[in-house]
C-alpha cells in the first residue's frame, strides 16, 4: 500500500513539474513533423496527468498519442522546469500495459523470446536463411506478406550467419598482464547483426590490457521497457546483473547506447539499488584507459562525421569521448554536423509503429550528414546505425555508417 | 450537417480534431486553467478563416483563436467550448522588404524565427517575450506582447504598421500599410493590437524593422539596500542612458536561485540589477561606464560588466535560473505583470513585500524594472485549495496596489479571463461600457473569444 502511495506521489510530482510554458515545442522532433499539440512533450505530459486525475480514460486514441514519443530527451534538456517527459511517457505506457496488457506479439517476444537465448538464436538463424536463400526476394516479389508486415520486413536488418558470442571465447586474455576485468555486454545487435563491430570491441579491449569476460547474457530489456513492460525489463536486469556478477567483472562495457543507458540509468532505477560494478560505454572506457596504440585508417584521409545517439548524449552524458576517439584516429578528418545530437527518428519500436514520421525525422538527419560532405558517419548506437544506413541507401548516397571503433584498425 | 463535417469541408478533414484526447490538448495554455473546446480546427489560409467565422456566426458557435498556447492570462482558452482555431499552419514569412525595413508575415510565424530571419539582413525585430522560441506573431499581436527590451524599444504595438484580418462577422479587411506615417481614418491597427482576439483574427501582419544594434554590453550590480537600487535605476535614466534591458531581482528571488540553483550571488544582498546597453560600439562603451557609475554612486556592493557572449551569458545565468528554481519549491507558478510608472518601482516592491507577509505566501519579485513591469510570482500548489484562496486574495491586492500607484493591471500578458474581474477597478463603469460598445458593434453575435477582457 505504501509503495502504491509513494508511487502515486512520485507520479503526481513528475507531472506537476510541467508549467505548460510550451518551450518543448521548439525542440521536439515529433512535433516538428506533426505540428499538433498532442504530439509535443507538453501535450503528452498533460494527457497522462489527465488520465491520473480521471479527466481522460485509457482509450485507444490515448494509447496511440502516448506512443508518439521518441524518448529522445531533447525536451527535458530544453525545459526550464526540467520535466522528465521520458520518465513520464514510460510510466504512461507502463500503466497502459498494466490495464490493457501488451499486444499479442510483443507479449510473447518480451516474455518468452528475450529471456531465452536458444529461441533468439534460432529466430536469428532463420532470418539469416530467409535473407540469404533468396526467400526474401521471392516474398517481396510475390507480395506474400500483407501491407504492414511487408513494411516491417523491409526494416529488418541483415542478420549475421553466426551470432557473435558463438564466435568468441568466454574469456579473452590481454597480451600483457591483466589491468582490469571487463565484462562485455554485446547487446542483441552486435550479437546478431553487427558481429564485426563486436569483434573489434573485444579485440581493442584486450589490447588495452583488459581481460574480456563474455558470460551468457540476455537482452538489455529496453525494447520491453519502452513498450511499457517494466516487469519483464526488471527480470532481464536481474538476470544480466547476476550473470556479470558471477563472472567477477569490475566494469561492464557496452557498445550500444541503448544497452548502455539500460545499465547506467534504468537498472538502478527499476531495481531501486546501485549496480555492484560500474557500467560504461566503450568510448568512455577508452577515454579513461587510452587506446592501446594509435591505429589509423589504411587509406588517404577520409572526412568523418559523428551522430550523437540520444541514449549516449542525453541519457549517459557521453558526448566528448567518441569525438576525442575519432579525432585521435589517423586518417580521420573529423567534421561536425549541424544538430549532431538531434534524434535520427529510429527510437526502437517507434519506427515500426510510425514508419512515416520516423523516416521524416530521419530525413533531417540525413540532410545534416550530406551537408558535411563526410564519407563516413560514425555513431555509437546500432539502432541509429540501421536507420541511417537504410535512409542513406534509399537515396543512393555513398556514405558508410559505422561504430567509431570500426575505424580503429 | 454536423459542425465537424462542415469544418472538415473548409479546412480539410485532417485539420479538424474531435477526439476528446486531442481536444484536451487545446484546453490549456501557460496558466493553470483548463477549458475543453468542442472541436479544434487548423485553417490553412485567410479564406478558410473567413469561412469558418461565417459558419460560426450562422451556428452561433464561439471561436477561440490560438497560436502556440503559451499565453499567461488565459487569452486563448475556449472558456465556452466551441471552436479552438489554431493558426500555426499559416506560418510563412511572405516578405522581408529591406529597403522599407518592413516584414510581411502570416500569424503563425514564430517570433524567434522571424528575428533570426531579419537578422540575416542586418535588421532587428525587438519585441522579446520570454516564450519567443515558440510563441507566434499572431499571439504577440493579440496580447501586445512585450519583454525585457520594452524599456528601450517598446512593445509589439510599436512595430505593427498594418494588418490583414478577418472580422468577427467573417469579412477580410486591411488596416494600415508599409508607411511609417499614416493618419487615414481610424487607427484600426492599434485597435486590433492587444484586443486579445476579440475584434478580429489577424491573417497577415506588416511589421516595422530597425537596424540591428552593432554592440551590446551587460552590467550586473549587487545592492545591499533595495532603495539604493531603485535610486540607481532612476539615476541611469537621468544620466541620459536608455538601457536596452533593466532587470531586477529582490532578496527572495536571490535567495531562491542561490538555494535552489546554486547561483553564485551574495545571499544577504537585497537587490540585483541586470542592465544591458546596446547600439554603436563607441556609444555602448560610454553608456556602460555611465551605468556602472550610477550603480556605484548608490552604494552598489559590486558591479561587473561583460562584453563577450560567454561572459554576458554568465551574468544572465542567475536571472534565467529564477523560473526553474521557483518550481523546485512548489509546482504552481502564478506570474503577474501589474505595471507601475518607473519611479514607483520601489513603492510597488514595498507593497508586494507587505502582501507577501500578510498572506504568508512564497512571493518573489523580479522583472523589468526599467519600464515598471514587475513580475511578482507566487509559488503555490494548485492541489492546495486553502493556499489557492490566499493566492487569489493576494493577486487582488497586487492589482489594487498597482492602480493606486498610477499603474495598470497588465503590462504584457493581457487580461484574458484571469484579470477580467479587475477591469472595473481600472476603467470604471463608463470606460468599460465604451469598450463593450465597440465589441458589440463589431461582433454582434459575440462569436470571437467571448468571456475575455470583460467581467461577466
Amino acid at each position: 500500500m505504501c509503495l502504491e502511495n509513494c508511487n502515486k506521489v512520485l507520479e503526481d510530482n513528475l507531472v506537476a513539474q510541467c508549467g505548460r510554458c510550451g518551450k518543448c515545442r521548439s525542440v521536439c522532433p515529433v512535433f516538428k513533423e506533426l505540428r499538433a499539440e498532442p504530439y509535443v512533450a507538453r501535450g503528452k505530459v498533460q494527457l497522462y496527468k489527465a488520465l491520473l486525475n480521471g479527466t481522460l480514460e485509457a482509450t485507444e486514441r490515448y494509447r496511440e498519442l502516448i506512443s508518439f514519443c521518441l524518448l529522445c530527451g531533447q525536451c527535458t534538456e530544453n525545459c526550464p522546469n526540467g520535466v522528465e517527459t521520458e520518465k513520464i511517457v514510460l510510466r504512461a505506457r507502463n500503466k497502459l500495459v498494466d490495464s490493457r496488457g501488451l499486444p499479442f506479439i510483443k507479449r510473447n517476444v518480451f516474455q518468452h523470446m528475450l529471456k531465452n537465448n536458444g529461441r533468439l538464436n534460432r529466430a536469428a538463424g532463420m532470418l539469416y536463411l530467409f535473407q540469404r536463400l533468396g526467400l526474401r526476394s521471392l516474398v517481396r516479389k510475390t507480395g506474400l506478406l500483407p501491407g504492414p508486415l511487408k513494411n516491417m520486413e523491409q526494416l529488418l536488418p541483415a542478420f549475421a550467419a553466426r551470432p557473435l558470442r558463438s564466435q568468441l571465447p568466454a574469456v579473452i586474455n590481454p597480451p600483457g598482464r591483466v589491468k582490469i576485468k571487463v565484462g562485455y555486454f554485446t547487446g542483441c545487435l552486435s550479437q546478431y547483426v553487427f558481429t564485426e563491430t563486436g569483434k573489434n570491441v573485444a579485440r581493442i579491449l584486450s589490447r588495452a590490457g583488459a581481460q574480456v569476460l563474455i558470460p551468457e547474457q540476455y537482452c538489455c530489456g529496453m525494447p520491453a521497457l519502452t513498450a511499457g513492460d517494466r516487469m519483464n525489463t526488471a527480470a532481464l536486469a536481474r538476470m544480466n546483473i547476476t550473470a556479470f556478477q558471477d563472472a567477477g567483472v569490475e566494469v561492464v562495457i557496452t557498445d550500444c547506447a541503448t544497452c548502455g543507458s539500460a545499465w547506467q540509468n534504468k537498472y538502478p532505477e527499476l531495481l531501486g539499488e546501485e549496480l555492484p560494478f560500474r557500467a560504461m560505454d566503450i568510448s568512455q572506457f577508452l577515454a579513461q584507459w587510452g587506446l592501446p596504440e594509435t591505429f589509423g585508417l589504411p587509406q588517404a584521409p577520409v572526412p568523418v562525421t559523428y551522430h550523437d545517439p540520444c541514449h549516449l548524449a542525453r541519457y549517459m552524458q557521453v558526448r566528448e569521448e567518441p569525438r576525442v576517439l575519432l579525432r585521435g584516429i589517423s586518417g580521420v578528418e573529423f567534421t561536425e554536423m549541424r544538430e549532431a545530437d538531434r534524434c535520427c527518428g529510429a527510437s526502437g519500436s517507434f519506427q515500426l509503429e510510425h514508419q512515416d514520421v520516423a523516416a521524416r525525422i530521419g530525413e533531417r538527419k540525413i540532410n545534416s550528414i550530406l551537408a558535411t560532405g563526410a564519407r563516413v558517419v560514425a555513431t555509437g548506437c546500432p539502432s541509429c546505425r540501421l536507420q541511417l544506413a537504410r535512409l542513406l541507401q534509399g537515396i543512393d548516397a555513398d556514405i558508410a555508417v559505422v561504430h567509431p571503433l570500426d575505424l580503429v584498425r | 450537417m454536423p459542425l465537424i463535417t462542415q469544418l472538415g469541408r473548409i479546412a480539410g478533414e485532417h485539420n479538424v480534431f474531435s477526439s476528446r484526447e486531442e481536444r484536451f490538448c487545446y484546453s490549456y495554455d501557460g496558466t493553470f486553467h483548463f477549458h475543453l473546446p468542442d472541436v479544434v480546427v487548423k485553417p490553412q489560409n485567410a479564406e478558410q478563416v473567413a469561412r469558418i467565422i461565417k459558419l460560426a456566426n450562422d451556428n452561433g458557435t464561439p471561436v477561440f483563436p490560438r497560436g502556440a498556447g503559451t499565453g499567461l492570462s488565459g487569452g486563448s482558452l475556449p472558456v465556452r467550448g466551441g471552436i479552438a482555431m489554431v493558426l500555426i499552419d499559416m506560418d510563412c514569412i511572405l516578405e522581408i522588404d529591406a529597403a522599407n525595413q518592413v516584414a510581411v508575415v502570416e500569424p503563425g510565424v514564430i517570433t524567434g524565427q522571424l528575428q533570426a530571419a531579419v537578422e540575416e539582413q542586418g535588421l532587428f525585430y525587438p519585441p522579446d517575450p520570454g516564450s519567443l522560441e515558440v510563441c507566434t506573431i499572431g499571439g504577440n499581436i493579440a496580447e501586445c506582447a512585450g519583454g525585457p527590451r520594452g524599456v528601450k524599444y517598446g512593445v509589439t504595438r510599436d512595430y505593427v504598421l498594418g494588418l490583414e484580418l478577418v472580422t468577427p462577422t467573417g469579412d477580410l479587411i486591411h488596416t494600415g500599410g508599409k508607411t511609417i506615417k499614416n493618419v487615414t481614418g481610424y487607427d484600426l491597427t492599434r485597435l486590433i493590437v492587444g484586443s486579445e482576439g476579440t475584434l478580429g483574427i489577424v491573417t497577415k501582419a506588416l511589421l516595422r524593422l530597425i537596424p540591428q544594434p552593432k554592440a551590446i554590453k551587460t552590467v550586473l550590480a549587487v545592492f545591499d539596500d533595495l532603495l539604493q537600487a531603485s535610486e540607481a535605476i532612476l539615476n541611469v535614466f537621468h544620466s541620459g542612458v536608455t538601457p536596452a534591458t533593466m532587470e531586477i531581482m529582490d532578496a527572495e528571488a536571490i535567495k531562491c536561485v542561490v538555494e535552489q540553483a546554486g547561483a553564485r550571488l551574495p545571499v544577504d544582498s537585497e537587490a540585483i540589477l541586470l542592465i544591458e546597453v546596446d547600439g554603436r560600439p563607441a556609444a555602448v562603451e560610454e553608456e556602460v561606464t555611465a551605468v556602472a557609475e550610477a550603480c556605484l554612486r548608490y552604494q552598489a556592493r559590486s558591479v561587473e560588466t561583460a562584453g563577450t557572449p560567454e561572459e554576458r551569458n554568465r551574468l544572465w545565468q542567475a536571472r534565467r535560473a529564477v523560473s526553474p528554481a521557483l518550481v523546485k519549491l512548489k509546482p504552481t507558478k502564478i506570474s503577474e505583470d501589474a505595471t507601475v510608472p518607473r519611479a514607483q518601482v520601489p513603492a510597488m516592491i514595498r507593497r508586494l513585500q507587505q502582501i507577501r507577509e500578510k498572506y504568508d505566501l512564497k512571493l518573489v519579485i523580479f522583472g523589468h524594472a526599467g519600464d515598471g513591469n514587475l513580475h511578482p510570482n507566487i509559488i503555490a500548489d494548485e492541489r492546495d485549495a486553502g493556499e489557492m484562496t490566499r493566492v487569489e486574495a493576494a493577486v487582488g491586492e497586487i492589482f489594487q496596489a498597482a492602480l493606486e500607484l498610477g499603474g495598470t493591471l497588465s503590462g504584457e500578458h493581457g487580461i484574458g479571463m484571469m484579470k477580467a474581474p479587475y477591469m472595473q477597478a481600472e476603467f470604471g463603469t463608463r470606460g468599460l461600457a465604451y469598450m463593450r460598445r465597440i465589441k458589440r458593434s463589431l461582433d454582434p453575435n459575440n462569436i470571437l473569444n467571448p468571456g475575455k477582457i470583460f467581467p461577466e
